[in-house]
């Protein structure tokens, strides 16, 4: 059977729209490939690497694999070809596609052996003319002797995987005798290859290190009787009450990811190799010993027919990537001197001098950005600003070929995706697992990323009856946060009230009062605590609400900010829109802050707390007045 | 209830042995306490005290602190007439020497005096005060406890009537009363089950420079603490499987067919021991600690692993018995190491040591073993002898179970180094500008850099300057 190529949607808009530029390999295809029953790519995501050395395939590919879970592969290059080549790809002259591909090149097969693969995807990304903003696609395989073309589907369907994710500490001392820069960085990397080193005798358990998987794929101690992952999942399904199975998940509900820890394993098998017994080295002299717990948290996917053997092969590349990134992070930011602000927050410690080098612990992050298909991993230092590290996450845009007018791998947007509910317990993005809206056919836009659901009398705090405008500023202000927009809290209402006193808005008295705000008020505490600045949206009537499909649309589209919403005495927060064009049918996605409920997603989407709303929902003779909050362009 | 002591049947004909000499004698018990009952299996009379200069040969300097070590260099050189006159110090040093040749799961358990009706009545106290001071002494550089219970057994044979009393006392409480205890022989089959296992080693320790401990041995006894407690945490599978701590050890079917085999030690019951150390994710990140080191410290290597726990143990007792060779073996190791070389204190650089290495033979019958450990430059013979004198038993066989780094100019090899620390790069630093480059090198690197300079046994770092 014929290979095939398959891409979502939105994978395929965001590599099309990536700012690429030269000729020849300019960076990678990573995805999966599914060898039964035909060979079968699935690309999740690209990665530009702009110089692209066969000889330095390797390294390059591990490192860029240290992004993404565990069991994603790069299984292909991106590749431009020369201009004056254009005309044979699109004429599909193969003896002219076969010239090109063999200029750029060479040989086929030392860029096929470091992927381990037998053949690869090459997409091929060109444009008519350098003016086209857009750029045309193309997708051959390519194996030892030759190079094919192939039609590409575009598939949104995720294959069912399992996910697992590793968490562990390991603890090392990085000593030095002086405390020069190079001697902590070569001090690291031998500390890193000491790791590398032991990397194979890092094993993984599950439940409790009851069950241990082993490197040859077997389990030890297993009461379980795993068999294969299938066995696996069928097991945390029971578990977790999960009906196994059925196919149609609650969408609501986050896909169950199985926790793994990791032990040490420190037996040996006699006589493999020669054993010496216990040798003491010991050093005298000054040192400075820098000691922290190296933090391993790594996400996996692999799907029902992974092997044991594969499966330990999986989790064990991927935790040897993320070790040699989190060297790479304590070893670049080696090099920040602290200056005075440092010092002040306290991250210096204070018998260091200024002068000297100190590291960051590295963390590791999980980020889901809605144009690629896979979570990606990122390695920052702990204690730097988001502005210390903007650079760095310029380039990581730039390799994954994302948006640079929008924060997609800022911290605060971190790990969202993994849980239910935000820090604090409030309810992630409730409106997902509603039912459609009732209109159609409809343009449907939606608020884009997370926010967290604020309502009356959460925080232990009674504002019933006064507080609603408030906490439809708390879930703005909460998506700004979990966008990676702002490092501030989530404000509280008196810090609502101080920050309008601030501006000069309102009098001392409205400080600690329980009065009403309305749009306006949400505007200029958007503006002043986290700088960001409203549209607005005013009509006369609830009745003419309905003239506003095509501008809230545009909203979606382009902000994808939630809406704060005020008439009459009521305050609502608007999340998306339904707009048909032809019948002028509207329907509006409502998140109300007047719930005095507990957490409960159920009760909160069957009772309409956050629903689809008609033009019935609103008071018909009120003035409302919108306030459409504007994202600022930064990343 | 009364506690049963169950003595193996070697221990009668010992006794009768010491019997016949018609003198008294003290000397410790070497055995298993469990939760259930005590395991007696072998006695060893204090061997009589001998010239100095043979003492210091058998290492009889019990420890790297220097308040005690005056003390004992100064023994009783002669034999009292009677128990009640005996020095303390001097079963307490057998006992410390008899305890470092235990594998696992056994220990210097107790005491036992032989003498006439008059000359234990009048030791009664003595012979008291001596197991709680053995029960201080051994106890005191333990680094982690896996003990169970402090119980202590004194066990008396009155030369005159023959008469056996076994008694347990609390040996942590000094106002305890002795209990009475059931002392029962046991023969026929074996009731021993051995564990094993071969354990790569890699700790680094810096020592702080607040520390205020100036010798080796303390650096390490205070530096092992944090290994001493991830082997705590260790989770130990047996014969490939992870089993309940309340469970008992042996299932059925490990029984099955054993019955008749009748030679104890060919019919032990093995198990595979597997350890793993945990790698607990620590709750919200640290700031990384910074402090000045007065030095640093690598222990690296393999060691043989082995404990005995008896046929009914139950998981619990079995893990505690690795646990407690572990971290007691690497205490020994250095404890020797230390007392045989006076280590250079405060001087700049760094050295290579190389511990005594540990090997076995077997206690008569029993289908136990007890360990020993040899530096390079002892004989055969010589270890012989020394078990001969201290353990009072004649061994023909000694089983070499570990390979001193140092018996090999294969110094570069990666195995016997296969961990190296970051520690290493100390020396090294000229070597890292390329990462590539380095990985390749590096073993060869290492082995260039570390030449053999000192005498036998210590090896001088040489710097690439």
């Amino acid at each position: 059977m014929a290979t095939t190529v398959s891409i979502s949607k939105k994978t395929f808009r965001t590599v099309t729209n990536g700012q690429w530029s030269g000729t020849g390999v300019q960076g990678y295809v990573v995805g999966d490939v599914d060898k039964n029953p035909s060979e079968s790519f699935s690309i999740s995501c690209v990665w530009q690497s702009k110089i692209i050395e066969s000889s330095d395939l390797k390294e390059d590919v591990e490192s860029c694999l240290s992004h993404f879970p565990g069991g994603k592969n790069v299984v292909g290059f991106v590749f431009l070809p020369s201009e004056r080549s254009v005309k044979n790809l699109i004429d599909n002259d193969q003896a002219g596609i076969d010239r090109e591909f063999e200029e750029a090149f060479d040989t086929y097969s030392v860029w096929l052996e470091p992927l381990c693969l037998a053949q690869v995807v090459i997409l091929c990304l060109f444009r008519h003319s350098p003016s086209d903003r857009e750029w045309q696609t193309m997708f051959f395989v390519m194996n030892e002797e030759s190079v094919t073309k192939v039609d590409c589907s575009f598939s949104e369907e995720v294959k069912p995987v399992i996910k697992m994710r590793v968490r562990a500490g390991i603890d090392i001392t990085v000593s030095t005798e002086s405390n020069t820069d190079d001697q902590l960085k070569s001090a690291l990397d031998y500390e890193l290859i000491r790791l590398q080193n032991q990397c194979g005798n890092f094993v993984f358990a599950f439940e409790d290190n009851t069950v241990i998987l082993e490197r040859p794929g077997s389990f030890v101690g297993s009461q379980l009787g795993w068999k294969s992952c299938r066995d696996i999942v069928k097991y945390y399904n029971e578990k977790e009450g999960r009906p196994s199975g059925t196919k149609k998940k609650n969408a609501a509900q986050p896909q169950f990811i199985i926790p793994v820890s990791m032990l040490h394993l420190i037996t040996i098998e006699p006589k493999t190799t020669l054993q010496y017994a216990p040798i003491i080295q010991h050093h005298i002299g000054t040192f400075q010993s820098t000691s922290l717990s190296l933090p391993i948290d790594v996400l996996a996917e692999v799907s029902e027919k992974t092997s044991f053997t594969e499966l330990f092969s999986v989790l064990s590349r991927a935790v040897y990537r993320q070790i040699t990134a989190l060297f790479n992070c304590l070893s670049l930011y080696t090099q920040v001197p602290y200056d005075n602000e440092c010092l002040k927050n306290g991250w210096g410690e204070v018998f260091l001098k200024p002068s000297e080098h100190k590291l960051h612990t590295p963390e590791v992050f999980h980020f889901k950005p809605h144009c690629v298909d896979t979570s990606i991993t990122l390695v920052y230092p702990k204690g730097t600003t988001e502005k210390e590290l903007e650079r760095e996450r310029l380039i990581l845009h730039n390799h994954l070929c994302l948006p640079l007018d929008q924060p997609l791998l800022r911290r605060g947007s971190a790990g969202l995706f993994l849980k239910q509910t935000a820090p604090g317990g409030y309810l992630l993005n409730t409106h997902i697992g509603l039912n459609d809206p009732p209109v159609k056919p409809a343009t449907v836009a939606l608020v884009e990323g997370y926010y967290s659901y604020h309502h009356y009398m959460q925080d232990r705090f009674d504002d019933d009856k006064w507080g609603c405008a408030y906490r439809s500023l708390q879930t703005i202000c909460s998506w700004f946060k979990y966008q990676g927009y702002t490092e501030r809290d989530i404000p509280t209402h008196r810090e609502i009230q101080q920050a309008l006193y601030d501006i000069g808005d309102k009098e001392q008295k409205f400080v600690g009062s329980r009065q009403w705000i309305g749009s306006f008020e949400v505007s200029y505490v958007l503006d002043h605590l986290l700088g960001v600045t409203s549209k607005f949206l005013t009509v006369g009537s609830g009745a003419e609400l309905s003239t506003t499909g095509q501008d809230l649309i545009n909203h979606f589209q382009t902000q994808g900010t939630p809406i704060m919403i005020g008439g009459g005495v009521l305050a609502h927060t608007i999340l998306g829109v339904a707009y048909s064009e032809v019948t002028g049918d509207i329907s509006f996605l409502i998140l109300d802050p007047h719930y005095t409920g507990g957490e409960d997603i159920k009760i909160i989407q069957d009772k309409g707390w956050c629903g689809w709303k008609d033009m019935s929902f609103w008071n018909k003779t009120a003035h409302y007045n919108l306030c459409l909050p504007q994202k600022p362009t930064l990343v | 209830m009364v506690r049963l002591t169950i003595a193996d049947e070697n221990v009668e004909k010992y006794l009768e042995n010491l019997l016949r000499e018609n003198k008294w004698f003290i000397g410790v018990i070497i055995g298993q306490l469990t939760a259930q009952r005590n395991f007696v299996v072998h006695l060893t009379r204090t061997p009589d005290p001998v010239e100095d200069e043979v003492s210091e040969e058998n290492g009889e300097d019990e420890s790297g602190d220097a308040a005690t070590r005056n003390v004992t260099k100064k023994p009783d050189l002669v034999r009292p007439n009677s128990l009640d006159k005996l020095d303390e110090k001097w079963v307490y040093t057998h006992a410390k020497q008899v305890s470092r040749m235990l594998p696992g799961g056994l220990n210097v358990i107790g005491l036992f005096a032989l003498a006439p009706s008059l000359m234990l009545k009048t030791s009664q106290s003595k012979l008291k005060q001596i197991l709680y001071s053995l029960y201080k002494n051994l106890n005191k550089n333990v680094i982690v406890s896996t003990e169970t219970t402090t119980d202590r057994i004194l066990l008396q044979l009155d030369t005159s009537t023959k008469k056996l009393s076994c008694t347990t006392i609390d040996a942590s409480d000094i106002k305890s009363a002795p209990k009475p205890s059931e002392w029962k022989y046991h023969s026929g089959e074996n009731q021993w089950v051995k564990l094993t296992s071969l354990v790569n080693l890699d700790i680094p320790i810096c020592v702080s420079s607040e520390s205020k401990h100036q010798t080796l041995i303390k650096q390490l006894q205070v530096g092992l603490v944090e290994f001493g407690d991830s082997i705590k945490r260790s989770i130990i599978t047996f014969n490939g499987l992870i089993r309940e701590p309340s469970e008992s050890l042996l299932v059925l079917s490990d029984r099955k067919g054993r019955k008749d085999i009748h030679n104890a030690s060919d019919s032990i019951i093995t198990q595979d021991v597997v350890i793993y150390l945990p790698l607990e994710s620590k709750d919200g990140l640290c700031e990384p600690k910074v402090k000045t080191s007065q030095a640093t410290i690598n222990m690296i290597g393999t060691t043989v692993i082995r404990a005995f726990v008896s046929t009914k143990a139950t998981v619990r007792d079995a893990i505690e018995a690795v646990k407690m060779d572990i971290i007691r073996s690497l205490m020994i190791r250095c404890e020797l190491l230390c007392e045989e070389f006076n280590v250079t204190e405060g001087k700049q650089g760094s050295e290579v040591y190389d511990p005594p290495v540990r090997l076995f033979c077997q206690l008569p019958q029993c289908g136990l073993e007890v360990c020993d450990y040899v530096f390079q430059d002892e004989k055969q013979d010589e270890v012989k002898e020394r078990i001969k004198e201290l353990l009072d038993i004649e061994v023909e066989e000694l089983e070499e179970t570990e390979k001193s780094a140092a018996d090999d100019g294969t110094w570069s090899c990666p195995s016997s180094l296969s961990c190296m620390s970051s520690h290493q790069s100390l020396a090294a630093p000229q070597i890292s500008d390329n990462r590539h480059l380095m990985k390749a090198s590096f073993w060869t690197t290492v082995g260039c850099l570390i030449a053999v300079v000192a005498s036998w046994m210590s090896y001088q770092y040489m710097y690439d300057e």
